[in-house]
């Protein structure tokens, strides 16, 4: 059984502190960004800068200091041509996180304005649009990417369509089901009332109430979406090496890991799930902001 | 001399807040017998909740017991651990809340509600349970309880809801009964007969009941004795004898001892049998009051007839007509409303009044009938559409047809800015995103079109015509109070300077002192606009307070219409009586029997 509710004073002040103190107060502001942020940030803050902070050359190859381990010159130690581990990381920061975002939003955009539409009208246009949605989630990004890989041609574009398109049920849905559940609410009610429907409605009053839970899928999603890029580079699609990303990265170092080399791959993958846990970790930040709960 | 059930001794409880420490309750004390019944009535913030909570353990995880003592049977509460309380609230404890429908887990059956209970307190299980679920169920005077079983609780009306919320705290055998304002969402032959379902039921098991209420008069009814409580203590104590009318006494007796009630607990939040604010004519006898703005107490709102000469009424219904399913919901409704009367829609819950509002405001369609807005009675007018003023004067306004669009295109409808509602809840009616100002800017900045500084200057009169401090609007819903969330749903529906306004129990939510100061606001309101209400309430107190006409509604159906004054005075039908004799304390100056007296 669940508690009744609770007992509100006229002037807010008494009652359980639910953080309804007297609007004058002044509100506790966190300055800059909250801990959970900053690993997202310092990704972000890398990707940027890559080129310029890298000690060598991504693509120098150097013979001679091939397979080095890592020491105070390489600090990841070098691959099999020489070039510098901790360097090529870095660099492939910034196409990986590219390719995330590119993918994430390419399917969060169109998938949350659909799903939302869905959501609002239902009736048999929201059972059409959810059943094709649905066969789209049951491809296998794979056969997915190769599919876009033959038509499109081999490049990063068709890779980053193909994460998109597999992401995209997951916002329709989420949409979908995140307006559907609000759309009989008081407050949806009364905006009928104050003349919004439709389009406006869903702008207005339904996709910002859904946004904390949709932001936080998108956040994660991006963690995801490099893990799909990078699993699909790894395989060989989309990007060609010299051009360094941490999949591509990863294969290259498969190859020399049971020589005991283990550097080389293992630097990417580190990377790789650093980038992941970042975007996870921002995800709960940003839930918690855009909650209108916890604003005061 | 036994010990008492239940000894509260100089409790006190602090929440912190962000503003520091605030004290719920300070040094509270006293006394509960087995058996006995203790009314705790208060205004909202008094802390008599919070002492309820506090005996069942259930605060708030912000508050902090910082003193005292609670002994229930001799063991001390505060001291006990997790186990200890699920030992006390298996065996001792029973509570009833507020709200029934969110007291009920939502998704889960009553049948599997009831038999957790019964398994944890009783210890049965399969059939042993089924059969005391049904039998329990019947005991709460639930019809097809077997069947009932099976219903989850939105299937239920909020009537049922709290029987079977009862049904839940009398399993076992508790000796202390905790009831949360049970009844305030109620209307008022549902209250009455869920009072009596728990009074019957805890003096037939021997239960101690700890009444938690801000009515008076309820407490007078039903308790033993009464502790009033302010500012977390308790500052009177009175055996409720001393409050309940003699049946036997003469009027001059009763009216005595009235007055000397009124002189004991003269208090801001006594429930609507004090008498008017200013603002308001004073009554001059027994069921005289004066009406409206042009005071003809000939019953025009009332009925079929249209007056000669006069324009043609604000709002004209016709044989409106809902079902949901099998249930005809509204069954032929007719009323009409002047411009500037205030209409009342009063039965009990199920009865179809909301169906009836909602249909009024085109939030839902209608499987018939007719509703006119300043038209005839069959025909529209040939008037120019579009001649809707964006002052809202009452000058020429196009006669619309209210159900020539559905419900779902009704946001564009010219006639969108002419009829508002103020829905039921009011916290939940507001946007949880959008803070107070930008929720009153809404329809105006989408209805009239309003931007930038003339957007403001509205929202700043809408919040002063709504008495909502203008400090409040920049705050978000769920810092908001109740009664403030309800001024400002209040000054969102009139900012657009509608010519009717639709209130579907917005007071129900609130407690007696703010009902007091909505009411009189909307009172005031009307008489410096000229809006014309339909008020639905389950409360006819607060509908005799309000509104020059009256509907009674049964299943759909107007049992019983015309001027308040004569309906509640003297009721041609029996249901019109039997809901006003249902009234905790009665209606001032009505001749509907001795008030106040559970049959």
């Amino acid at each position: 059984m669940r508690r009744g509710t609770r007992d509100r004073s006229e002037d807010g002040t008494d009652g359980p502190g639910a953080g309804s103190g007297a609007a004058d107060a002044p509100r506790r502001r966190r300055r800059g960004l909250p801990p959970a942020l900053w690993p997202a940030a310092l990704l972000l803050a890398l990707a940027v800068a890559g080129p310029w902070l890298a000690p060598h050359d991504p693509l120098a190859t150097d013979m001679a200091a091939s397979l080095r381990p890592p020491s105070a010159a390489h600090w990841f130690g070098t691959d099999t041509l020489g070039r510098d581990v901790f360097s090529r990381v870095l660099a492939a920061a910034r196409l990986d996180l590219a390719m995330a975002v590119a993918a994430v939003a390419l399917s969060a955009l169109p998938g949350i304005a659909l799903g939302a539409a869905c959501g609002l009208r239902g009736g048999w246009p929201d059972r059409a649009v959810g059943r094709l949605s649905d066969a789209l989630m049951a491809f296998p990004l794979f056969v997915v990417a190769l599919a876009l890989a033959a038509v499109l041609g081999n490049s990063v574009g068709s890779v980053v369509l193909a994460t998109a398109a597999i992401n995209l049920p997951f916002y329709l849905r989420l949409a979908r089901t995140e307006v559907a559940a609000r759309r009989g609410a008081a407050y949806v009610q009364a905006a009928r009332l104050a003349g919004l429907g439709g389009a406006a409605l869903l702008r207005r009053v339904l996709l910002p109430n859904a946004l904390p839970v949709l932001a936080v899928q998108a956040s994660t999603n991006l963690g995801w979406a490099i893990l799909n890029g990078a699993g699909l580079c790894f395989l060989g699609l989309g990007v060609r090496p010299p051009t360094p990303e941490w999949g591509v990265l990863v294969s290259e170092g498969a190859q020399v890991l049971l020589a005991g080399q283990w550097w080389v791959g293992a630097f990417p993958g580190l990377a790789l799930f650093g980038a992941v846990y970042a975007f996870a970790l921002a995800g709960d930040a940003l839930r918690d902001r855009l909650d209108p709960r916890r604003r005061p | 001399m036994t010990a008492p059930l239940l000894r509260v001794e100089d409790l006190s409880v602090r929440f912190g807040t962000r503003d520091g420490a605030v004290r719920a309750l300070d040094g509270l004390s006293f006394a509960l017998d087995a058996g006995e019944t203790l009314a705790l009535v208060g205004a909202s913030g008094s802390g008599k909740s919070t002492a309820a909570l506090a005996v069942a353990g259930l605060l708030d995880p912000a508050a902090r017991v910082t003193g005292g003592s609670i002994r229930l049977r001799g063991r001390e509460l505060r001291t006990l651990d997790a186990r200890g309380w699920q030992a006390v609230r298996r065996q001792d404890l029973a509570m009833v809340f507020q709200q029934p429908r969110r007291a009920l887990d939502p998704v889960r059956r009553i049948g599997d509600q009831l038999a957790d209970a019964l398994r944890v307190r009783e210890g049965l299980r399969g059939a042993a349970a089924r059969d005391r679920a049904v039998a329990l169920l019947a005991a709460m005077g639930l019809d097809d309880p077997a069947g009932r079983l099976r219903a989850r609780p939105h299937q239920l009306s909020g009537g049922q809801c709290q029987r079977v919320l009862i049904a839940l705290a009398l399993t076992g055998r508790p000796a202390l009964l905790l009831a949360d304002e049970p009844t305030t969402a109620l209307d008022a032959a549902t209250q009455a007969a869920v009072l009596a379902l728990i009074s019957v039921q805890a003096q037939a098991r021997g239960m101690a009941t700890l009444w938690v209420t801000h009515d008076l008069a309820l407490a007078a009814q039903r308790a033993d004795r009464i502790a009033v409580l302010e500012h977390g203590r308790i500052v009177d104590r009175l055996p409720a004898a001393a409050l309940a009318p003699d049946p036997y006494a003469t009027p001059a007796q009763g009216a005595a001892a009235q007055a000397g009630w009124h002189a004991r607990t003269r208090r801001s939040w006594t429930t609507a049998t004090d008498p008017a604010p200013p603002g308001r004519p004073e009554t001059t006898g027994p069921g005289t009051r004066a009406t409206g703005k042009s005071g003809s107490t000939d019953g025009s709102g009332s009925g079929d007839s249209m007056d000669a000469g006069t324009a043609p009424p604000l709002l004209a219904v016709q044989g409106l007509r809902r079902r949901f399913g099998d249930r005809a919901a509204v069954d032929g409704v007719d009323f009409v409303l002047r411009r500037g009367r205030a209409l009342g829609l009063v039965g009990e819950s199920g009865a179809g009044k909301s169906t009836v509002a909602a249909l009024v405001a085109r939030l839902l369609d209608a499987d018939g009938g007719a509703a006119w807005l300043d038209g005839g009675a069959a025909r529209p007018d040939s008037r120019p559409a579009g001649s809707e003023g964006i002052a809202g004067t009452a000058a020429v306004s196009a006669a619309a047809d209210l159900l020539a669009v559905p419900a779902a295109a009704a946001h564009r409808a010219p006639w969108r800015r002419r009829v508002q509602m103020v829905l039921q809840d009011p916290l939940d009616s507001l946007d949880p995103s959008a803070r107070a100002c930008d929720a009153i800017a809404q329809p105006l900045a989408r209805l009239e079109r309003l931007r930038g500084a003339a957007l403001a200057q509205r929202v700043r009169e809408a919040a002063d015509l709504a008495r909502l401090p203008q400090a409040l609007l920049q705050r978000y819903p769920h810092q908001l109070s109740g009664g403030q969330a309800a001024r400002v749903a209040i000054a969102r529906a009139i900012a657009v300077r509608p010519d009717l306004l639709v209130l579907d129990e917005p007071t129900s939510a609130l407690d007696a002192a703010v009902q007091q100061e909505v009411l009189a606001m909307l009172a005031g309101l009307q008489r410096a606009t000229g809006m014309a209400y339909l008020f639905v309430s389950h409360d006819l107190r607060l509908v005799r307070r309000l509104c020059d006409t009256v509907l009674v509604m049964r299943h759909g159906r107007i049992v019983e219409q015309g001027p308040t004054d004569r309906v509640f005075g003297q009721p041609a039908q029996d249901y019109t009586r039997a809901l006003l004799a249902a009234v905790p304390g009665g209606l001032p100056g009505d001749c509907a029997g001795p008030a106040g007296h559970p049959g």
